[in-house]
């Protein structure tokens, strides 16, 4: 134990990890993006989908130049919420290139597709699908078809990410009904795959998960061994609280909470290590006491006011 | 300039692809090419850029010379490029030091503003040089070619239409690039080969002082020969700024021309220039006993400074 008054405040590290999840979704897109296939691919809300997009996108290498040249093979948008028609999904795509001019809608909508075409896009992903309409969908097809077609002739994958829960997959009625529209849908996606689950991790990714954890706090408990807790950490992470399917997976977002909150806990209390006292009562507070109504009654602690010499 | 990554927070505060102006490119042409490169409209890139309250129309007329409506720091943000190299596309900059003056107007440089452009440099960059705004210049000096206002079809050359496609002909759509190549006549673009080099040379090393002295110097060349061709005015540029015929009179077009015209060259204006004592004598052969002469080192440094224009 040290004093923990002697140590600056508990840092969280919340950036992007190669986790076996994204590893598995990642090459989803990835396929998708070299082969121009179709996919709906869903995956539990919390899972990393979002966050694996970002990334996704930021390797996929898109550049603008000084000479003129734009390339983007890779186009992610979240959907658009609240509904809307065809317009609402261009106003979300455009922007995606950069800055551009007030322009009537008219004229964005083949702007947009000359635009995809001069970028070099390849592969679209939607974020959020399930909040598509079918405006919308009916908007990606002509867009789609239209890049397919002379003169462009460039095929284009297309992913919709979307969250479920479940046996239920989003879009996976839409495309099953008899409407042409749909029919030619369902018929453009991948034979093999087209509509996906990415699964949470089993127990031995989170050991692996944790152990990349103790890499990343080791500069604040340099005693950290979460490994050893993988055990009662799966268990309680795939309570029927948290994994309401029985899926027997754990998402990332429920790995992290139960983590930072038990290394702050600990860290407050001087702890070199993870103690076992803060790992469950974090477990408690998600699972059985998940629901808990809390009371708030006092004042929060005054902020610290920062002292500043007068020359 | 380095590229722009979809990570870094410049891609959504730049155009879709950017252009950068070409050396010595005008910032109309830059406009249109950019235009062109993202498949917008003429005149797109030109709305976005135009000052609160200006007009579009504006950019057809003398204010594409100086041009007062565009935010030029808006327009480098969105092509991510430096301010400073839009403002060489401009004569802002020139303008402002030869007139000794930040607020500068286009009539400074010219009464009145005929578009034309040189299908060979549309041809091969799409490019609008800067000097196509100089008064009395018919010829583009890198192809010999007589520059050209007008289309095949008899419309007048605009450079922004909302209606056409940047670098064509607004009534009939013709790209300025296939307009008549027209051979210049050589006498005509040697005296602009003249009028060139004055411009260049009051853009590089132009002062209040120095414009004084040329305007003197056409005042006294005019009243020597006693041919008075053109009233001349007041020959302090900051006294009387902001007058409008003080514009007229004195702007650059028609000081190089009246220098063309008088055959004076701007080894004559900087001879002239300063409270020295040879304005009327042969300063070049001046000679003196006394070695501490001060004029004798005066004229040391202006021959210096003579070299330097002749080297140029």
């Amino acid at each position: 134990m040290t004093d923990p008054h002697a140590r600056p405040s508990f840092q969280v590290h919340d950036y992007f990890r190669e986790t076996a999840f994204e590893l598995r979704f990642q090459g989803l897109l990835r396929s998708a993006w070299q082969h121009r296939t179709w996919h709906v691919i869903a995956a539990l809300p919390g899972s990393g989908k979002s966050l694996g997009i970002a990334d996704f996108l930021h390797q996929s290498h898109s550049s603008k130049n000084a000479r003129g040249m734009t390339h983007m093979p890779v186009l992610a948008i979240r959907a658009p919420k609240n509904g809307g028609k065809d317009l609402a999904l261009g106003m979300a795509l455009s922007p995606e290139f950069g800055l551009l001019p007030t322009m009537s809608w008219q004229i964005r909508r083949s702007w947009l597709i000359q635009a995809m075409a001069d970028g070099g896009t390849e592969c679209i992903i939607i974020d959020d699908a399930q909040d598509l309409n079918l405006a919308h969908l009916a908007f990606l097809k002509e867009i789609t078809d239209n890049l397919a077609a002379p003169p462009h002739t460039r095929p284009i994958g297309l992913c919709l990410v979307t969250a479920h829960s479940g046996k239920i997959i989003p879009l996976k009625e839409v495309f099953s009904q008899p409407d042409v529209l749909w029919r030619q849908f369902r018929r453009r996606l991948d034979t093999e795959r087209p509509f996906c689950v990415v699964q949470g991790h089993t127990e031995e990714e989170v050991r692996a998960i944790l152990i990349a954890f103790e890499d990343i706090y080791r500069s604040q408990f340099p005693d950290l061994q979460l490994g050893r807790w993988t055990r009662p950490i799966f268990t309680w992470l795939t309570h029927a609280t948290l994994d309401p399917d029985g899926s027997k997976r754990v998402t990332m977002d429920h790995l992290t909470r139960l983590v930072t909150r038990s290394l702050r806990q600990s860290y407050e209390q001087g702890a070199t290590d993870v103690t076992i006292q803060a790992l469950t009562s974090t477990a408690e507070l998600m699972t059985l006491r998940r629901d808990e109504i809390v009371a708030i009654e006092g004042l929060p602690a005054p902020l610290p006011l920062s002292v500043q010499e007068v020359k | 300039m380095h590229e722009i990554h979809i990570s870094d927070p410049a891609w959504r505060s730049t155009f879709p692809p950017i252009v950068t102006p070409l050396p010595n490119a005008w910032i109309a042409g830059v406009l249109l090419r950019c235009d062109e490169r993202n498949f917008w409209g003429s005149g797109t890139t030109l709305k976005h850029v135009l000052r609160p309250g200006s007009k579009q129309s504006a950019m057809n007329e003398l204010s594409t010379i100086v041009p007062t409506v565009i935010d030029l720091e808006r327009l480098a943000q969105v092509l991510f490029v430096a301010v400073s190299r839009i403002v060489a596309t401009t004569y802002l900059a020139e303008l402002a030091r030869l007139y000794g003056n930040e607020q500068v107007h286009a009539k400074l440089l010219s009464s009145s503003l005929t578009f034309h452009v040189c299908p060979a440099c549309i041809a091969e960059a799409r490019k609008l040089s800067r000097w196509l705004t100089l008064p009395h210049i018919m010829h583009c000096p890198q192809h010999r070619l007589a520059l050209v206002s007008s289309c095949s079809c008899g419309a007048d050359l605009r450079l922004f239409h909302r209606k056409s496609r940047p670098f064509t002909c607004y009534k009939c759509g013709l790209d300025w690039k296939t307009l008549p190549h027209l051979e210049g006549d050589p006498t005509q673009m040697e005296a602009e080969q003249h009028l060139l080099s004055s411009y260049h040379f009051f853009w590089t090393r132009g002062t209040p002082e120095l414009l004084a002295s040329a305007l003197r110097l056409i005042y006294d060349s005019v009243a020597e020969k006693r041919e008075i061709r053109a009233a001349l005015p007041n020959t302090d540029p900051r006294a009387i700024s902001t007058e409008r015929s003080y514009q007229v009179a004195n702007s650059l077009g028609y000081l190089v021309h009246a220098l063309w015209q008088l055959d004076l060259s701007p080894r004559d204006v900087i001879a002239y220039e300063g409270p020295l004592p040879w304005r009327s004598v042969k300063w070049l052969i001046f000679q003196c006993s006394e070695p501490t002469c001060p004029y004798v080192a005066m004229i040391r440094e202006r021959r210096s400074l003579l070299d330097q224009i002749a080297e140029q």
